[in-house]
């Protein structure tokens, strides 16, 4: 009886993901087979998704449309940066907030937090006039110390930290440890789940950045591959079948790091509900 | 004398010492948060106060901002277009409790030890990685009433054709469904991570007691992931608030003014009307709006876990 | 722990790999010649065309290097200010006709009539130096126009015995291009007559065609809510009332072209410039263009690009030299041959080429050399960006029926008067 049961709770699951995710991919099926058709076959009446006659080279034609190993260097470049700053010091400044008590700390806090409900769109040009000062402009910095003020690692990193007990802390503190070995030898380790997290988020984040790679990297050989696709938009007509390709070759490095990542995402699998 | 004298001094260079140490301690918080804030004051704080002084004047991004006082704000309040982006934008945060307990459940299920779940996880998670040019593209043609695959379908079910994308009530109906599909990646990657803090003996001391699955959800997990759910629920909420471009790709704000949110009223003010100063006070006042509900969220889930 | 220490170590490696080559990628030393001038043109959308030409130029002047930027559209104007903002404004910039007003009144740019000889200057079309001229001053020089066009189905009109008109001074009234498209429509037994794409530029030409304008004449004030402007817009609304228009293809949800493309859409309003795209996707069928329909005048809208330069660039020499050799008149001729775009010299109309498009362009070009003065005042002007958001949701109401035309102009009229114009 129980038996049967579980095996009926597991087939519900395993259909209801089956669905899901066929739902969730089917935008891509398209995407993926519009980059193999010819342009004038994507917006066809009634919609067909297969291609009458494949053509790869699309993804060639859109690759050689410009210096695309280029804009993926300059992508990639970025991208890492902004993570491994982003994880430094969102953390650092979210175990700070989760455990610490110091002057000004919640005004500090509710600071940051504001600071993400600003729209871009008012403070984009005083930013602007702020790399031209520095001297930064189009160069990567200007694109990465942008997107490294963000609060939302440091909110995340708060929230994840203030979990941790304080025990563990204190006990290092009593056999001499810094305050800064405690966070990087027994505080960050435990947080492991939360940087995956904020790193693949962040580098997700900032490898689909457009809007600041736009308009601090002047030079073409700055470009970033988010900036490189609008390229394909032309006056009266996109290049649908060339954007779609270039886009889903754009993709393949941040799904792969989420393959790779997602299995520091299991420790803690509960072995609840459908036994494996 | 001398005796009591050495003690004194003792107990004064202990008092300095443990000074020090007082000090270092209240330092240590700051030397912590130092380059956080460096890169914060440089490009979040000025920036934002520049915003601020710009939103009383009369600026139109080049040449000089003309000090108009509080005239900004006033005709901000006074234009009806400015309230219909607010209510859109209400409408379609309305949402974000949604979001979060789809985002929860998947997340809770893709928590388990089940066959193909790299798979299943990359599949719920990839549509946070499009870009939005495609997904505009992706979600125009799903809708679109001649080749569209939504309208395809119902014809082959023999269903009522639909037209969701030229129906006022219906295309935030459709904003909505996309902004779930697109923005629940990331909800659900923070879900799981919030999932590995809950120590798997808390589970297991609760099977020893008998407690089913639906048991455990609700007096485990949900309670044990409160700091997850409250991160999660303000990001969402604010980025709900903030949305701008998946509209902009896939209604363009219309039909009418029906999918026209904040950010693209403040967005067609700054760069179609070149009126700066105006914008940024529009963004001050969305600023505001969205503060007061972020605190209220939190007082919530406070006063919650008392 | 390992693994992830291994995937860190990994990403590390990566990374530094990658440093590396971006460096290595990075250091290209410029030759020091005495007089090597290096130029920054923005450029808005990708046009290939634009860029040959350039390196043409750069071949043949060997001192001067030009860094080509290109901006889609839609961000355009973000980049572009903000670059001004910044003190960073390029040399020269590639810009659509309705913002060059825009950096001309702040007086940002490079004056180029004392680089013109009067029959230059004369050589010019007057409606495309409307919006670069001032007084005495020239603030650009117009590179291509081009316009809102009518093209039709050729096959499908034969089918149905409908006759496309023959001139522009015999051209249909609204009625009778109503009454064409039904025809055709019924003849084939479509689901549409005529349709025009999501861009309200395609709507303005019927507004002008009734006399009417988006600003009053001197520009200073609203002009939509008038009893000219409202019957446009009334008699718009006519086409999707009687089922004859693509309301989705208006509101955005369906692209006209591609309607157009299959077959399935008798005649179409949208820029001239997708003549080309027509030329090389239509296979089926036979398409042309034909001349709009008029009421109180013939009317269409333009569009096109200026080339202008910022008087603040170090190279007023070597910029003048690239801009006159890109409108001048063979490379013009040549550039609007290969686009299937309009020159804007009267010398580069006569010389431009078309080959199998070149009846087309005679019809197109027809038009573009007969708009009305008030029509090309009303959109050559950096107003237009503000007002078109307002237009097109104002529209879209009226033709979902939830609107009346009278509330339409009305806070058409009210948006342009207390943001668009608020000085």
């Amino acid at each position: 009886m129980k038996k049967k049961s579980a095996f009926l709770t597991r087939a519900t699951l395993y259909t209801f993901l089956t669905l899901g995710s066929i739902g969730m991919l089917l935008p891509f099926a398209w995407m993926f087979f519009s980059a193999i058709k010819p342009n004038s076959e994507i917006f066809t009446s009634p919609p067909t998704l297969l291609p009458s006659n494949p053509n790869w080279g699309n993804f060639i034609d859109a690759w050689t449309s410009g210096d695309y190993t280029q804009y993926f260097i300059n992508t990639a470049v970025i991208s890492v940066l902004t993570t491994i700053i982003t994880l430094f010091i969102c953390s650092l400044a979210g175990y700070t907030f989760a455990k610490y008590e110091f002057f000004g700390k919640k005004t500090l806090f509710l600071f940051f937090l504001g600071t993400m409900m600003i729209p871009m769109q008012v403070i984009m040009i005083p930013i602007f006039l702020m790399m031209a000062k520095l001297g930064l402009l189009n160069s990567y910095w200007s694109v990465i110390l942008p997107l490294a003020a963000n609060a939302y690692g440091v909110f995340l990193m708060r929230q994840f930290m203030s979990t941790i007990p304080t025990e563990l802390m204190e006990a290092a503190r009593i056999d001499g440890c810094s305050d800064f070995r405690i966070f990087w030898q027994i505080v960050l380790p435990l947080t492991k789940p939360a940087l995956v997290t904020l790193g693949i988020l962040t580098f997700l984040g900032a490898w689909n950045e457009f809007l600041w790679p736009l308009i601090m990297l002047d030079s073409p050989d700055m470009m970033t591959l988010q900036v490189a696709l609008t390229q394909f938009q032309g006056q009266y007509e996109v290049k649908w079948n060339l954007l779609m390709a270039a886009s889903a070759l754009s993709m393949i490095p941040i799904a792969l790091i989420f393959i790779v990542f997602q299995r520091f995402l299991v420790e803690g699998i509960a072995t609840s509900g459908v036994k494996g | 004398m001398d005796a009591v004298k050495s003690i004194k001094l003792q107990d004064k260079s202990e008092k300095t010492i443990a000074r020090k140490i007082k000090w270092k301690k209240r330092l240590i918080p700051f030397g912590f948060l130092s380059p956080v804030l460096v890169i914060f004051s440089l490009f979040m704080f000025i920036p934002v106060v520049f915003a601020l002084y710009m939103s009383f004047h009369q600026w139109g991004m080049i040449g000089n901002p003309e000090f108009v006082g509080i005239e900004n704000y006033v005709r901000l309040l006074q234009d009806p277009l400015f309230w219909i982006s607010v209510k859109n934008t209400i409408i379609f945060s309305l949402s974000v409790p949604f979001k979060v307990g789809i985002a929860l459940f998947i997340a809770v299920l893709l928590n388990q030890k089940i066959k193909g779940l790299a798979f299943f996880r990359a599949a719920f998670f990839f549509p946070v990685v499009l870009s939005m040019v495609v997904v505009g593209l992706i979600w125009q043609w799903m809708f679109s009433p001649s080749y569209g695959f939504v309208n395809f379908m119902l014809e082959k079910l023999g269903l009522p054709l639909q037209s969701m994308l030229i129906d006022s009530k219906q295309a935030m109906i459709v904003l909505i469904i996309v902004s779930i599909w697109k923005g629940l990646g990331s909800n659900l990657l923070l879900f799981l991570a919030g999932l590995q803090s809950i120590p798997r003996s808390v589970y297991e001391a609760a099977e020893i007691d008998g407690a089913n699955s639906w048991q455990k959800f609700w007096h485990i997990t949900v309670p044990l992931l409160k700091p997850t759910t409250l991160f999660v629920l303000i990001i969402t909420l604010i980025g709900s608030f903030k949305i701008f471009d998946l509209a902009y790709v896939i209604t363009g704000g219309g039909p009418g003014t029906s999918t026209m949110v904040l950010v693209h009223y403040i967005y067609q003010e700054a760069f179609q009307r070149f009126n700066m100063g105006y914008a940024s006070a529009a963004a001050y006042v969305f600023f505001i709006i969205l503060f007061i509900l972020t605190l209220i969220q939190m007082r919530m889930f406070k006063s919650d876990a008392s | 722990m390992n693994k992830f220490k291994m995937s860190l170590f990994l990403v590390f490696v990566l990374l530094s790999a990658v440093i590396v080559s971006a460096c290595s990628n990075g250091e290209e030393t410029t030759k020091s010649g005495d007089e090597e001038v290096e130029l920054r043109f923005i450029v808005n959308n990708d046009i290939p065309e634009l860029v040959e030409q350039v390196e043409q130029f750069e071949a043949e002047n060997e001192n001067i290097k030009v860094n080509i930027e290109t901006i889609p559209l839609d961000q355009f104007f973000e980049k572009v200010e903000t670059m001004i903002a910044g003190n960073r404004a390029p040399d020269l910039l590639y810009t659509p006709v309705l913002a060059t007003k825009r950096y001309a009144n702040l007086d940002l740019l490079l004056d180029l009539a004392p680089n013109l000889s009067e029959d230059e200057k004369k050589d010019f079309l007057p409606s495309t130096m409307v919006s670069v001229q001032n007084g005495e001053k020239i603030y650009g020089l117009p590179h291509f126009t081009d316009e809102i066009s009518l093209f039709y189905n050729k096959d499908l009109f034969e089918k149905a015995g409908v006759e496309v008109p023959p001139s522009l001074d015999n051209t249909w009234n609204w009625e009778e291009f109503l009454n064409a498209a039904e025809k055709v429509k019924e003849a084939n037994g479509l689901k549409y007559g005529v349709s025009t794409g999501n861009d309200v530029s395609q709507f303005l030409p019927f507004l002008y065609q009734n006399n009417g304008s988006v600003l009053n004449q001197d520009q200073t004030a609203a002009g939509i809510n008038t009893p000219a402007s409202i019957e446009a817009i009334e008699w718009f609304k006519t086409w999707f009332d009687r089922g004859l228009a693509s309301k989705e293809a208006f509101i955005g949800s369906e692209k006209a072209d591609e309607l157009f493309k299959q077959g399935k859409l008798p005649m179409i309003i949208t820029f001239s410039g997708l003549i080309n795209t027509f030329n090389n996707d239509i296979k089926d069928f036979e398409f042309g263009a034909t001349y709009l329909p008029k009421q109180e005048v013939t009317a269409t809208k333009l569009g096109g690009s200026n080339i202008v330069a910022f008087k603040n660039t170090k190279h007023s020499e070597a910029v003048v030299k690239l801009m006159k050799y890109l409108t001048s008149t063979e490379k013009m001729s040549e550039f609007s041959a290969a686009r299937g775009v309009i020159p804007t010299r009267a010398s580069a109309q006569e010389a431009v080429d078309y080959g199998s498009i070149a009846e087309d362009m005679k019809i197109i070009i027809d038009e573009v050399n007969n708009v009305p003065t008030f029509a090309v005042a009303d959109f050559s002007i950096p107003e237009y960006l503000g007002y078109k958001a307002v237009l097109t949701s104002e529209l879209q109401s009226v033709i979902l029926g939830e609107k009346s035309p009278e509330e339409a102009a009305k806070e058409m009229e009210r948006q342009i008067n207390t943001s668009v114009l608020k000085k």
